[in-house]
């Protein structure tokens, strides 16, 4: 273990009877260390194991393939240091790099081998892999102040926490595609040959899968990107933001003057646009922050490709008990089929009554099979029973 | 309320932590250059990254106007350290940045594989940094990302534009995990900006953010990034 990450990675040892055989990969850099003798070499270099004669001569004057100028302090600034002269000298001894020093200017004689060796750098690097890159202390690095982002960025920051909390959910599409301005050499497949010219194919196949996935018929789909498209003289990064109702109708439209929102009221919209057009138009505005729309503590759960089965429950509560506390009873007895929901969908009181009706639809789902009805209505009834728990719930059915 | 993507929501979590250090974010084409993309970056001609079956390369005749012949084929972007190529010899030093963007490999996808992915790399450039700097502003970002007793583990590694190099593993579910390559910017990317390399120096790194998202949100699948699929999306 101790070899990890000093030049190799060791990838197994086995016991071969009255010997060990390792699997070793090698880092690219050291081409010399793949013989059993540039092995044995580093071996002995950062075990300290002695070495047979004749493989541990450090080179000299003589037989030195090169020789590298270096000061100490210089290793010291790279690696963050205060080693000493010798200390130095006695890590590169451990690989037959030989030193000598006059009036603190330093030579370095590289073995014939070692032709990775030709920079100070390079003997920094040698230093640091015997002393440890863990042992090498960290240090804080100053903070300057704020730098000015570049105002496409800025923009591309704004334009998404408008539409996040407008409700349109972000999506990435890929980048290749069956046709446009560019192509790539030896494609993956024939349909991804080409770069995209345009975010709107791909976000129109994603709103028909919002709209299939939705858990109401009336619910819109909301779906934006922000990507690079690609023409035969230059590359854009562009904005396009869709709304669909249904899966019939689509208007095209490519106005700026549609961001930041136009009430397009049951009218299916893609819209697509150059992102640099939104920079004016998005510079002096107030926009919600992006913070709160950042959150690192979600733990994602993998979604059932069976179908699911949707059920409503309806039922009515005393005035003055809050929606969310129905719909923590639903989730805690929901049983682990239900996949989506609790929604609320209606809440009503008539002048003068002192209850209210609420109506929430949930989804049931299994990760092995396509469920029954009767398993859906097992996992239903058992909600059923717990809200009729509280005396005065009715659910009403 | 819809919902942000959950790679934009790591990318600005990112973002808030390092701007608080004095980064600003910087940005270059998904469409680059092999100048750009390798040699800027001391990514020999002979590299095996740059063969056909890892790079995406453009099927052109003619090469649009935006690429001068001397900066060789345009291809897609494998890596956002092309975008500290550009930084680097548009701006002065000393600078603070950090690229965070798509990228593109030629590779057959699966659960963890996909031909395109997001990247963030950091560039610190400046006359007083050292290795100590780099190993902090990492452990910190990790630690802000998945909590404060993280525990970590460096490694020597090896990059091309790096030198020294270092990887950092972190210690999640009980095993070890591979999360981000960096070091010390080599000489030859400072010389081939046209910066003094006795002058500066740069703390670099370069992590996937496809990887940061699936290990902290749990997703087992990185095509699901990129499916729109609503059950995904709504989610977060």
């Amino acid at each position: 273990m101790e070899l990890n990450g000093r030049f190799c990675e060791i990838e197994s040892v086995k016991s071969t009877g009255d010997d060990w055989t390792l699997d070793v990969k090698v880092l690219p850099d050291r081409p010399d260390a793949k013989t059993p003798e540039g092995f044995a070499r580093e071996l002995s270099a950062i075990m300290g194991w002695p070495m047979k004669k004749g493989l541990a001569l450090v080179a000299d004057k003589k037989n030195a393939r090169a020789q590298v100028q270096f000061t100490p302090q210089k290793i010291n600034e790279i690696l963050g240091l205060q080693l000493s002269g010798a200390e130095i000298a006695s890590f590169l001894k451990r690989v037959r790099v030989g030193t000598k020093e006059s009036s603190n200017v330093w030579g370095a004689y590289i073995p014939a081998d070692r032709t990775d060796l030709n920079l100070v750098e390079d003997l920094a690097d040698e230093v640091m892999r015997l002393y440890g890159v863990d042992n090498i202390p960290s240090v804080a690095l100053p903070a300057l102040n704020l730098v000015p982002l570049p105002s496409v960025y800025e923009a591309a920051q704004k334009a998404r926490a408008i539409l996040v909390s407008l409700g349109y959910t972000e999506i990435y599409s890929y980048s290749f595609s069956a046709a446009g301005e560019r192509e790539v050499e030896k494609s993956l497949a024939s349909h991804k040959s080409f770069l995209r010219t345009n975010l709107s194919d791909a976000l129109r196949e994603t709103l028909l899968s919002h709209l299939d996935h939705a858990l109401f018929e009336t619910e819109a789909a909301r779906v934006f990107e922000i990507g690079t498209v690609f023409f035969k003289d230059r590359e854009e990064l562009h904005l396009a933001a869709g709304i669909a109702y249904n899966k019939e109708k689509y208007k095209k439209e490519s106005l700026p003057s549609w961001f930041p929102h136009t009430d397009w009221s049951q009218t299916s919209v893609i819209c697509e646009m150059p992102l640099g057009e939104l920079v004016s138009v998005l510079a002096g505005k107030e926009c919600p922050g992006i913070v709160p729309l950042v959150n690192l503590d979600v733990q994602y759960r993998s979604f059932s490709l069976y179908p699911r089965i949707i059920r409503d429950i309806a039922l009515f509560v005393p005035s003055g008990v809050r929606a969310e506390d129905v719909e923590s009873v639903i989730r805690e007895n929901a049983g682990p089929l239900l996949a989506e929901g609790p929604v609320k969908f209606d809440e009503f009181s008539k002048a003068g009554e002192s209850r209210t009706s609420l109506a929430f639809r949930i989804a049931f789902q299994s990760h092995k099979k396509t469920l029954s009805d009767a398993e859906a209505n097992e996992a239903l009834s058992s909600i059923v029973s717990a809200l009729e728990k509280h005396p005065l719930w009715q659910v009403r059915k | 309320m819809g919902h942000l993507h959950p790679l934009t929501q790591i990318i600005y979590t990112a973002e808030r932590y390092f701007r608080e250090l004095g980064f600003t974010v910087a940005e270059g084409p998904e469409i680059e250059s092999e100048r750009y993309n390798f040699d800027a970056l001391n990514i020999p001609a002979d590299h095996p990254a740059r063969a056909m079956q890892d790079t995406f390369y453009l099927k052109e005749s003619v090469a649009p106007p935006s690429h001068k012949a001397s900066e060789g084929k345009p291809l897609l972007r494998t890596h956002t350290t092309a975008v500290d190529a550009h930084y680097l010899e548009e701006h002065e030093p000393p600078f603070r940045i950090i690229a965070p963007g798509r990228v593109f490999r030629n590779e057959a996808t699966d659960a963890t594989h996909e031909a395109q992915f997001y990247q963030i790399d950091g560039l610190v450039v400046a006359e007083d940094v050292h290795l100590g700097h780099l190993k902090w502003i990492l452990e910190e970002f990790y630690k802000h990302i998945f909590g404060a007793h993280l525990e970590f583990r460096w490694r020597r590694s090896f990059f091309s534009f790096v030198e020294p190099g270092v990887e950092l593993d972190i210690k999640w579910g009980g095993k070890w995990l591979e999360v981000v390559g960096a070091g010390m910017l080599h000489p030859n990317v400072f010389a081939a900006a046209g910066r003094d390399p006795q002058k500066w120096r740069g703390l670099a790194f370069g992590t996937g953010l496809d990887r940061i998202a699936m290990i902290k949100y749990s997703i087992s699948d990185i095509r699901l990034f990129y499916g729109g699929d609503p059950r995904f999306s709504k989610q977060f």
